[in-house]
């Protein structure tokens, strides 16, 4: 460890002679003393030197350096003196000048490095000065020893610390070559002092380059200052101009070098034509008041921002200055001066003045029309209002501040949760809004507003809702007022309107049946004139010169009139044959004169000139009583003279049967109306008729090769029932059996048209005739309807429309008669069609409208697996009560195709049930129920069903118990297997039907032997069909006694047919009673049409004939079943 | 199918639970006999735990009627479920013995 003592030397300390104290009588001593002084004088005077040396700071620093080095080894008398400065980091020194003094040669750029020498670094670091004097040994040195001290000879070291700005560094450092040498006091102060020049001479290097970087500084900013596009000066503490730049030159025309070093306020000249302050000054000195010399003024801590109108500019015209100043301090913060920036804003202020006036313009207008202008900065939620919102609502603009609360507070509370969710919703859409609140005014009243805003977004700041509140006050008291008014005027009216409600009520029935007429005929029209134009022959009508006023299709074809040449206007005598039109104004003179005339026949010229021969039938219309044209049926009379000949002989055969079943049914309908005035007649009674004349219907008939012929139907009545009826009878045909189909749409609805219904049917299966007739489906028709127009029982605009089909089971051809109604659909393979084309072979009038029509028959060969859907119009308006449009029927066909896309292979039933869903959007049996629809619909299907999936199982019980579990096996195996299929019939039915008939198959048929089986079959098509077969001797179920007959009712047995017919959708027993075969249908839609019965039904048109298909037997009696 | 049986001097009172099918029918005619014997004023026959009755228990029924009819004894069915009160009115056995539905 160095020894403190050894290196901490003060000059007096080091004066002490170090073995004891020197004596002036020695002459040893004395001569020292004497050289000592002298040395002492040698140091003053090179530090004197030094001092006086003005050039030595004016130089650059390192030949200062070399100047103090050699001064300093010549008074010290050292061999070599050096100047080593830190480096940044303070881990080593680098060498700046090195002088040998034996040379005289000065050299630089040696380093040492901190972590070769740190016993040095750490004295340097810690003492103030090491004077070392043995340097071999000394701790603080003996680093240097080995490298450098004794290969030099250097024998003693005095380094000192050189210091700047209070801080070391770097080192002098004083190198003695001999022996080692001790350092005295005034040697050691005279180093001490040539550290301190070192350190003069760095001070003033320093100040040298800072000065010469503040020039550079003030050169730049006075070329800023020169450049700045405002007009800019800056005067000094004293108030004196030391910068004036080109565009003060521009705008005062007072050139730099006439004002540069002016002072007491000239430059406020060129502005003021005096000597006053101006901004540069207020800026200088805060204590200055300005008055009010400037229109805006804004004082800060160390500027000051003011506007102000200067006339004397611009040629005396004046100009809006904006001016900027601010104080200048220098480092110190001492107020060395002030700037001003002063910018000519005339223009500005000009456009500004404009706008304020424009603004104040729409403030008045706006004000004065009661509306209040705002824009709702959405970022802060502040609102700025116009200055009308005092004079509309009476708050100064003050009051009203510009918070958003502040305004939802005036909005009336039953309107504010409206009001805001409302700007809610706008805020966070970014979309308009307009809508109506009330507002508190200032005098406490409610005011009406109409508020609309919408959303802007400027470029330069964020969006904004600019809005308009409008006083609605007065329109909606008006609107107030008027609707008191009207309900005044309400009362007035309703109490005339009671007066006149006696009056009114004689009135009113016959108006409403007026109204129902005049849309009833309204309606016929429209579809009277649609319905001439599709039929096949020619339909007129002429006003009483014989113009021509209508003429459908047809008659435009005959005639053959050209695609640019109207019929209307031209006269029918000109286009008779010359030589008949005496004779057709003589049968003219005759119709008007109230004969008939059906049947007329007349030559007819086409418009080529080609001639035909035509039948009239024509009919004078009359209008209150008066004849005002004719109408009528032009028939080509050789097509029909053709088919005369055929049809007379049955045409007078069915006449006879005809007028004999016309007498009965006018009996019938005799009692019938009796029973409608006695009020015994309701619409189910009414329904209930209507099931009886149509008598059981079949649904799966069975036909060659495992198919079957499918038919099935579904009402849906607009009210309790409605107009929609329909029947399907098996017809014995002498050469093959055939089913014949009938859809029926009647005109109206409620009781008098189930009457009709009723009647309809009833003349219709007259006319079809008993089991082995089998008259044309077009004759049939044709009777019908001239039966029906001559019968009375419909009024004028009475009519229906029909759908009638006769399938051929052995061929199955099917022939059709369509009556006014929309097409049916035909589905083959997965396409989809509508049949008849329009005005195309079958296509009728409805019957009930022309007496003498005669109806055409058209005929479509059926494969397996065809399916038909007929329907009435009343299902191409079921999206109506939706908002949607009616459909038409290639609409249907559309959907069909759609549906088939998705299941292919849906039953006619599931196809229907599907069709119907997707265009009424609810389910049949819903709308059923609902009763909401515009008008009847009924859906008729009709499948030629291919054999389907079958299942079958074999049981041989020996017990009741095995019965028993027989039936439970079976009854599982079932119930999957109609999961499958979908089946929907209720499982309650199914096990009712299952166990009575293996009960009977086993008890019965087979007598409980065990050696007999029973087969039961299953096959899943449009119903879910289920046989069950026995080996027994067979029965014959009619012969089975009703058990709900007095006789029967207590009797222990006999109820199990009861019960098959009451749970099954239909029961057929064949093969002598020993083949039941069953079927299931859809639950709650397409269902028998008469419901399930536990009663075999009458049936009126077979009553005299034996159905195979159900009464296969006879010669068994087991009336216990 | 359980049968419960419940006696109150000339009234005996039946609970019935379950399906009455071909087998069930069997059971319960076993029971009728044995109620018969006893020579009973009045029978009360509870369906309110009937799910289903098929011919075959009717027929049980109707001979257990005539049973007590004999005797002069009265049978009555009490809370019938509604689609066998339906069933047991369109087979007009409501004008043999009396027969209530279910509330």
């Amino acid at each position: 460890m160095p020894d403190r003592e050894t290196h901490l030397h003060s000059p007096a300390e080091a004066s002490r002679p170090r073995a004891g104290p020197p004596c002036p009588l020695d002459p040893q001593c004395a001569e020292a003393l004497e050289l000592r002084e002298l040395r002492s004088l040698s140091f003053n005077r090179t530090l004197a030197e030094l001092a006086g040396n003005a050039s030595l700071y004016r130089t650059d620093r390192d030949t200062a350096l070399q100047a103090i080095t050699a001064a300093s080894a010549q008074a010290l008398d050292v061999a070599r003196v050096s100047v080593w400065f830190f480096d940044a980091t303070g881990t080593a020194l680098t060498c700046a000048d090195l002088f040998d003094r034996t040379t005289g040669r000065h050299a630089s750029g040696l380093r040492l490095e901190a972590a070769d020498y740190p016993d040095y670094f750490n004295a340097l670091e810690r003492w103030e000065m090491i004077a070392a004097a043995d340097a071999v040994r000394d701790p603080a040195t003996c680093c240097f020893a080995a490298p450098y001290l004794e290969p030099l000879g250097i024998g003693a070291m005095l380094d000192v610390p050189v210091r700047s700005d209070g801080r070391v560094v770097g080192v002098i450092c004083h190198e003695h070559v001999g022996p080692a040498r001790p350092w005295n006091a005034a040697e050691q102060s005279f180093a001490a002092a040539i550290g301190g020049c070192v350190s003069l001479v760095l001070e003033v290097q320093a100040r040298r380059e800072a000065e010469s970087a503040l020039h550079a500084v003030n050169d730049r900013l006075h070329d800023v200052i020169e450049f700045l596009p405002d007009a800019t000066f800056v005067i000094n503490a004293a108030g004196v101009v030391t910068s004036w730049n080109r565009a003060m030159e521009q705008l005062t025309g007072v050139p730099k070098a006439a004002m540069l070093g002016r002072g007491d306020f000239e430059y406020a000249l060129p502005f003021y034509g005096h000597r006053r302050p101006i901004l540069v000054d207020y800026a200088l000195r805060p204590e200055l008041a300005p008055g009010s010399r400037y229109t805006k003024y804004a004082p800060a801590e160390d500027a000051v921002l003011a506007e102000a109108f200067v006339p004397s500019l611009n040629a005396g015209r004046g100009a809006h200055l904006w001016g900027s100043a601010r104080r200048l301090c220098d480092a110190g913060g001492r107020i060395i001066g002030a700037i001003e920036s002063i910018r000519d804003v005339t223009d500005r202020h000009r456009a500004e003045g404009e706008i304020a006036a424009w603004k104040k313009r729409y403030e008045i207008i706006t004000a004065a029309s009661g509306q209040i202008t705002y824009e709702h900065d959405l970022a802060s939620g502040v609102i700025l209002w116009s200055e009308s919102v005092g004079q509309v609502l009476g708050y100064p603009l003050a009051e009203l501040g510009r918070n958003t609360l502040r305004w939802l507070r005036l909005v009336h509370t039953e309107d504010r949760r409206r009001v805001a969710a409302e700007l809610h919703r706008s805020i966070s859409t970014r979309t308009a809004f307009d809508h109506e609140y009330r507002m508190r005014h200032s005098d406490g009243s409610y005011r009406w507003f109409r508020d609309s805003g919408f959303h802007v977004a400027p470029a330069d700041r964020p969006a904004v809702l600019v809005g308009m509140l409008t006083d609605i006050t007065a329109a909606k008291q008006a609107a107030d007022a008027l609707h008191r008014a009207h309900a005044t005027l309400e009362d007035r009216v309703r109490e005339r309107t009671a007066e006149l409600a006696t009056a009114n009520e004689r009135l009113r029935t016959e108006v409403t049946e007026r109204e129902r007429a005049q849309q009833a005929l309204d309606a016929n029209v429209q579809k009277y004139r649609l319905m001439i134009d599709s039929l096949p022959q020619v339909v007129y009508e002429l006003d009483l010169h014989g113009n021509i006023v209508v003429l459908n299709r047809e008659g435009v074809r005959t005639a053959r009139f050209g695609p640019h040449e109207t019929p209307y206007g031209v006269n029918l005598f000109t286009l008779v044959h010359p030589d008949d039109r005496d004779r057709l104004r003589a049968n003219w003179a005759r119709l008007l004169a109230g004969h008939s005339l059906n049947g007329e026949e007349y030559r007819f010229l086409r418009r080529d000139g080609t001639t035909f021969l035509g039948a009239s039938y024509s009919h004078v219309i009359l209008q209150d009583g008066r004849p005002v044209g004719i109408t009528g049926v032009l028939i080509d009379e050789t097509r029909r003279k053709h088919v005369e000949e055929t049809l007379r002989r049955a045409q007078a055969d069915l006449e006879d049967r005809v007028a004999q079943r016309t007498a009965e049914l006018a009996a019938s309908n005799a009692t019938l109306r009796r029973m409608l005035e006695k009020q015994e007649m309701n619409v189910g009674l009414a329904h209930r008729v209507l099931l009886l004349v149509n008598a059981e219907q079949p649904r799966n008939t069975a036909l060659r090769d495992g198919h079957l012929l499918f038919t099935a139907a579904q009402s849906i009545p607009r009210h309790l029932d409605g107009g929609d009826h329909f029947f399907v009878r098996q017809l014995q045909h002498p050469s093959a059996p055939r089913t014949l189909v009938s859809l029926k749409d009647q005109s109206g609805h409620e009781v008098g048209c189930i009457l009709r219904s009723i009647i309809t049917d009833l003349i219709h299966n007259a006319l079809v005739g008993p089991p082995g007739a089998h008259p044309p489906l077009a004759e049939v028709v044709t009777r019908l309807n001239r039966e029906i127009c001559r019968s009375h029982l419909f009024q004028d605009g009475d009519f229906f429309t029909a759908i009638n089909l006769e399938i051929d089971h052995a061929t199955l051809a099917m022939d059709y008669v369509i009556a006014g109604h929309p097409p049916f659909l035909l589905v083959r393979d997965g396409e989809v069609s509508l049949l008849p084309d329009l005005a195309g072979p079958g296509t009728n009038l409805p019957v009930g409208m022309l007496d003498h029509h005669r109806f055409t028959s058209a005929t479509v060969q059926l494969q397996p697996g065809d399916r038909l859907i007929l329907y009435t119009d009343g299902l191409l308006e079921t999206p109506v009560p939706r908002g949607r449009p009616a459909l038409s029927s290639d609409d249907l066909a559309d959907a069909v195709r759609r549906l088939l896309r998705c299941q292919p292979e849906l039953h006619a039933v599931a196809l229907a049930q599907a069709l119907f869903r997707t265009v009424a959007g609810c389910a049949c049996h819903e709308a059923a129920v609902a009763h909401a629809l515009p008008d009847d619909v009924a859906l008729l299907v009709v499948e030629i069903e291919r054999p389907g999936p079958s299942f079958e199982d074999r049981y041989r019980p020996a017990s009741l118990a095995e019965l028993h579990a027989a039936r439970a096996d079976l009854a599982g195996k079932i119930a999957a297997e109609w999961e499958q299929y979908r089946v929907s019939a209720s499982p309650m039915r199914l096990n009712t039907v299952l166990e009575e008939a293996l009960y009977n198959a086993w008890r019965h048929g087979n007598r409980e032997n065990p050696a007999k089986e029973i087969v039961i079959r299953r096959r899943y098509g449009n119903d879910a069909c289920l046989e069950i077969i026995d080996q027994g001797d067979g029965f014959t179920p009619d012969d089975v006694g009703d058990p709900t007959a007095h006789e029967n009712r207590t009797k222990p047995s006999g109820r199990g047919l009861f019960l098959i017919r009451r749970f099954a959708d239909e029961a057929h027993w064949s093969d002598r009673g020993r083949h039941l075969t069953l079927y299931f249908g859809d639950e709650k839609t397409f269902c028998p049409a008469a419901g399930r019965s536990p009663f075999p039904r009458l049936d009126l048109w077979n009553a005299s004939h034996v159905n195979p298909s159900r009464h296969p037997h006879h010669e068994h009696k087991r009336p216990s079943r | 199918m359980n049968i419960n049986v419940h006696r109150d001097n000339h009234l005996v009172r039946l609970t019935l639970q379950g399906e009455i099918d071909e087998l069930a029918a069997e059971e319960l005619k076993r029971h009728l006999r044995d109620v018969a014997l006893t020579a009973p004023q009045r029978v009360e026959l509870n369906f309110a735990g009937v799910t289903h009755i098929g011919s075959a228990g009717i027929g049980k029924l109707l001979v257990f009627y005539k049973d007590l009819a004999i005797h002069g004894a009265v049978l009555a069915l009490v809370q019938v479920p509604a689609p066998i009160y339906h069933l047991f009115r369109e087979m007009k056995l409501d004008s043999i013995f009396a027969i209530s539905e279910a509330r």
